[in-house]
């Protein structure tokens, strides 16, 4: 066959195809999504100019030249280790480490125990001193706090589980499985979050809602479906993960997908981590 | 030709499935074509005014739909959306005939120029004006292009008639 046949039968094959794909959308629907689109290239724009005068306010990145050790007494005011840095703890030889925050406490997981296991160092904020150290045992990898809740992601190469830590007591409360992940990666590392009620993992398996109360594990379907999971957290009520180059966001309440889309304004790379944060006041 | 007594509403329904198709011809896309076309479509309607005086406003249209798929990083994002919003409903599978994805396959590989003009000109079916028009190029550069694309078409395809030509 000729080119010239090739190409005619080529590009009858493929007018037939488009027409089969149905009409052509409404023009309302066009334009309702081309405003979308400029609604999130204009708060885009926005939180750019913020980031920009943040950036500017505060001076540029400054990376100490050397790391303190032992006791803060020798640091003048802490500030020599970055102006704005405003304190400093000392939790103890770590390599590795997570810290989540609460309204009373900072909480420290010390991945570098000489024994393997891992301990959970609680920082008492106001006074700066360490008021507790909890054994949460080997391959502890996350800490998150929230509703009044403190735990504790562990995985290893075959399992994982979450060790619950009671702040009244600084002690372990309980663990809860979250069972085997034999099939293929859908994530980038692991992440943990307590939000909405539910604690939230991301790891191997995909991204999990644990129910606190029951310790009832069920996996957020479709979270993957655009690409290995990145990231994971928390904003408007809302629980936000990244999947490949898709934005979802997650109803707290059952694990559902909401909302997804991959916006424009995130640039021409594949996101590999995800933050989210309230408006002050 | 002055378009505008037709109306846009009537150059987009009668147009839309062709440039989409030009669109596919050049990414091998569906979703990424069909996003270029609606931007290009978009952008004809805000400015019909202007564009709906044009001898060809399928030509600009084209245009712009040859410039918006050149970015791979835009092709990217409407398959990332286009997932998206087709993740709950997914259609029937369309049943691709070999020799045709064979054929765009090869018209891709050839140099971007090249590549659009024979696209323009199988499913077209445009004078060598025509194309040069949306080229934005002479008649004589659209002929080389057709040339060429043609001879490197039928080495890859392996069609010896048209290499001998």
């Amino acid at each position: 066959m000729s080119i010239d046949a090739r190409g005619r039968r080529a590009a009858q094959t493929l007018r037939r195809d488009a027409e089969r794909r149905g009409p052509a959308p409404d023009l309302g629907v066009l334009h309702r999504r081309a405003r979308r689109r400029a609604v999130g290239r204009t708060g885009l724009a926005a939180l750019a100019v913020v980031v920009a005068v943040a950036v500017a306010w505060q001076g540029l990145p400054f990376w100490p030249d050397r790391a303190p050790a032992g006791s803060t007494d020798g640091w003048p005011g802490v500030a020599g280790l970055d102006r704005r840095v405003r304190d400093a703890v000392p939790t103890g030889m770590a390599s590795e480490a997570d810290v989540a925050a609460a309204s009373d406490a900072v909480w420290v997981l010390n991945r570098s125990q000489p024994s393997g296991d891992a301990i959970l160092v609680r920082v008492d904020p106001a006074t700066d001193r360490v008021v507790a150290r909890i054994a949460v045992g080997p391959a502890a990898v996350r800490v998150a706090a929230g509703d009044g809740s403190v735990w504790v992601l562990r995985s290893s190469l075959n399992s994982s589980d979450l060790v619950e830590v009671d702040p009244a007591s600084n002690r372990v409360a309980r663990t809860v499985p979250l069972g085997n992940s034999t099939g293929p990666a859908r994530a980038f590392g692991e992440h943990l979050l307590v939000a909405g009620g539910a604690v939230w993992v991301m790891n191997q398996a995909g991204i999990l809602r644990v129910d606190p109360g029951s310790g009832r594990v069920m996996t957020v379907v479709g979270a993957d479906r655009y690409g290995p999971l990145s990231g994971l957290a928390t904003a408007g009520g809302s629980v936000w993960a990244v999947a490949g180059m898709v934005v979802q966001q997650i109803r707290p309440q059952d694990g559902t997908i909401g909302w997804e889309d991959a916006p424009e304004e995130l640039g021409p790379m594949i996101p590999s981590g995800l933050a989210a944060g309230e408006e002050p006041g | 030709m002055v378009h505008l007594a037709e109306g846009f509403e009537a150059f987009y329904e009668r147009e839309y499935h062709r440039v989409v198709s030009f669109g596919q011809a050049l990414t091998g896309s569906w979703p990424a074509a069909e996003d270029a076309a609606q931007e290009a479509f978009l952008r004809a309607h805000r400015d019909w005014d202007r564009i709906g005086r044009y001898d060809h406003p399928g030509a600009w249209v084209r245009r712009v739909v040859a410039n918006l798929v050149a970015s791979a990083f835009r092709r990217r994002l409407a398959e990332a959306r286009a997932l998206v919003r087709l993740a709950a409903r997914r259609g029937p599978a369309q049943a691709a005939d070999p020799a045709g994805v064979d054929f765009w396959r090869a018209v891709r590989a050839l140099p971007r120029r090249q590549a659009q003009t024979i696209a323009l000109f199988y499913l077209e079916d445009w004078t060598t004006a025509e194309i040069a028009r949306v080229l934005g190029c002479t008649e004589v550069t659209v002929r080389g292009y057709l040339h060429k694309g043609r001879q490197a078409l039928a080495r890859r395809l392996g069609d010896q008639d048209e290499e001998a030509e």
